[in-house]
């Protein structure tokens, strides 16, 4: 434990004294919103296509804020986790850290609580940002909000974990980590609203974990109420994707 | 003497590629076991697979009671180990790393201790990425003994160090060992293994081609020792009846005597009593490099 704690530290002191990943991981969900929040900001909540609510019934600005909180939490599960692991690995410092005997739920929970602290800072900051200019809302169900928050940096630190366990190197984690998150980032309604997409493609867009985390942010952040069913999938994809990473994870 | 390492017929392949062919070993106790040889002969796999970091594809293996495969985990916290290979985060400071992997033990040594020590006290909040390749090397030494390890593993210990460093580690090396602890080392440098350690294997082509003290090593050779003198005008003495003495030349000024046994002092006296008293007068032993080469060439040539 007292391992665990001094590693999750000193990685976090880490991330931050690496400026261009500190800037990554902040700067694009907040220039995205920014922009997306300005273009849709004065559309009407009621506003249907095929049937269906286009920001699920919610105001557009609104609707990209808590869209640009899902999509801190991908950044860092798709893209800074694996990139970071198969560094590490590549370099030799899991060489190094397995041969000091720190255990693989230290390394994973330290890189837990970096990706939570940078995906929980950058949220409040770009909420913060887009009530200030556009007047935006706070969570209707705060509590929910941060459930919701939670389940899914869990989600998505396991993938990454994954994603760090299977792929050898860090280009290939950068290459396929930022084919994943602009393709999921297009597909799961974080850029487009899933009901605009064409209705096959919107079907299958479904199975994405971030439209899943989308879904759970919002609809306690509109005051929808909590949605046990998709914070119960998210539990399940956390523990899908966590037990072959443990698994399959290599130091060397 | 206790053994706290067997090692019987381990092997282990890479594709087609055999890098320990067939080592067995014994390592004991309070002693510093080297472990020489060519480039790609298998030491590192050899010591790695020891440390629980590589898993041979056969053999046997007991390290202080524990079984390196089955056993690592609780194997690792009972060993240090610097690695030939690995790294630190760039931006990590030297008095974190100590810190950090302190953390991970039960019974750490003081990181303060370990940065006076290993000569860090300078650099103690530099980045691991601004430090030079020896100071990069001291650090590793230093994270090797964080856990006050009874038995530890250096693979290429004085590796980037200068030649005062490099001698300042040997002693703290002693000391480790005086102090009971045992000490496995990996070197390419000769004049290390022959100043350090108590006994040294020599690994070639993935097996032990021989096993000794460094004085026994060189014993087992057989080769002569060689006297060096000058003489400027006198008339050489008949040196060849001298006992041991097998051959001697002379071009110039210079005169070479080779011989075994104490032939030194014999040809000092027989010098002496034909009133001849050479300034430079000196003897040329073999060394652990000769030894190193004549058996690590003949493993070439079977
Ligand atoms: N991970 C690996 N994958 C493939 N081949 C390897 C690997 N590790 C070592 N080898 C091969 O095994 C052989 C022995 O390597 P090893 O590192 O044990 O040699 P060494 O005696 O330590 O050499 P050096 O003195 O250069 O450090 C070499 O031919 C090397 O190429
Ligand atoms: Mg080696």
């Amino acid at each position: 434990m007292r391992g665990f704690l001094a590693l999750a530290w000193v990685e976090l002191k880490l991330f931050l004294r690496d400026a261009f990943a500190t800037v990554f991981a902040l700067a694009f969900p907040l220039i995205t919103l920014l922009l997306l929040a300005a273009v849709f900001g004065e559309s009407d909540p009621q506003e249907q296509v095929d049937g269906q609510f286009i920001f699920r019934g919610a105001h557009g600005d609104d609707y990209y804020v808590a869209a640009s909180v899902a999509l801190a939490i991908a950044a860092v599960g798709l893209l800074a986790l694996p990139v970071h692991l198969a560094s590490y690995r590549g370099e030799g410092v899991l060489r190094r850290f397995r041969a000091s005997s720190v255990p693989t739920w230290a390394l994973f929970g330290a890189q837990f609580v970096v990706g939570l602290s940078v995906a929980a800072f950058s949220s409040l900051l770009m909420t913060t940002i887009a009530w200030v200019i556009y007047g935006t809302s706070w969570p209707a169900a705060p509590l929910g909000v941060a459930v919701a928050f939670l389940l899914a940096m869990l989600c998505f630190t396991s993938l990454g974990f994954l994603l760090g366990a299977l792929l050898p190197t860090a280009r290939a984690a950068q290459g396929i980590g930022l084919l994943l998150f602009f393709t999921t980032y297009m597909l799961a309604g974080t850029g487009p609203p899933r009901a605009v997409l064409p209705s096959g493609v919107r079907d299958i867009s479904g199975i994405q974990p971030l439209a899943r985390v989308l879904i759970a942010i919002q609809d306690p952040w509109f005051g929808f109420g909590w949605n046990w069913q998709e914070l119960g999938l998210l539990a399940c994809i956390t523990i899908a994707a966590l037990a072959p990473a443990a698994l399959l994870f290599r130091w060397d | 003497m206790r053994t706290v390492i067997t090692a019987e017929h381990l092997h282990k392949e890479y594709g087609s590629t055999v890098a320990v062919a067939d080592v067995s070993l014994e390592v004991y106790e309070d002693e510093i076991f080297g472990i020489i040889g060519p480039n790609g002969a298998g030491k590192t796999t050899t010591v790695e697979c020891l440390q629980g970091l590589r898993t041979p594809d056969s053999g046997r293996m007991r390290v202080l009671g524990f079984d390196p495969v089955t056993q690592s985990g609780e194997l690792r916290k009972q060993i240090g180990s610097q690695l030939q290979q690995s790294a630190l985060p760039d931006r990590i400071r030297v008095r974190e790393a100590l810190d950090l992997f302190a953390a991970f033990t039960t019974h750490p040594i003081d990181s303060a201790t370990l940065i006076e020590q290993w000569g860090l006290a300078g650099r103690r909040n530099a980045a691991f990425g601004d430090l030079s390749g020896g100071q990069k090397q001291r650090l590793f030494i230093a994270l090797a003994f964080v856990n006050d390890p009874q038995l530890v593993f250096l693979d290429e210990l004085t590796q980037g160090l200068d030649p005062q460093a490099r001698r300042a580690t040997w002693g703290l090396i002693r000391e480790i060992r005086d102090r009971g602890k045992t000490v496995v080392l990996v070197t390419h440098l000769m004049e290390e293994a022959e100043a350090l350690c108590d006994r040294v294997a020599i690994i070639d082509r993935g097996r032990v081609v021989a096993l000794d003290t460094p004085q026994g090593l060189i014993a087992g050779l057989d080769v002569p020792v060689t006297v060096h003198f000058s003489l400027a005008e006198q008339e050489l003495p008949d040196l060849s009846a001298v006992a041991g003495v097998q051959r001697v030349g002379r071009s110039g000024n210079r005169v070479e005597v080779q011989g075994t046994g104490p032939v030194l002092a014999l040809v000092a006296a027989e010098l002496v009593a034909h009133g001849i008293a050479p300034a430079d007068l000196r003897v040329e032993r073999p060394t652990l490099e000769d030894a190193f080469i004549a058996l690590t060439s003949r493993s070439k040539r079977e």
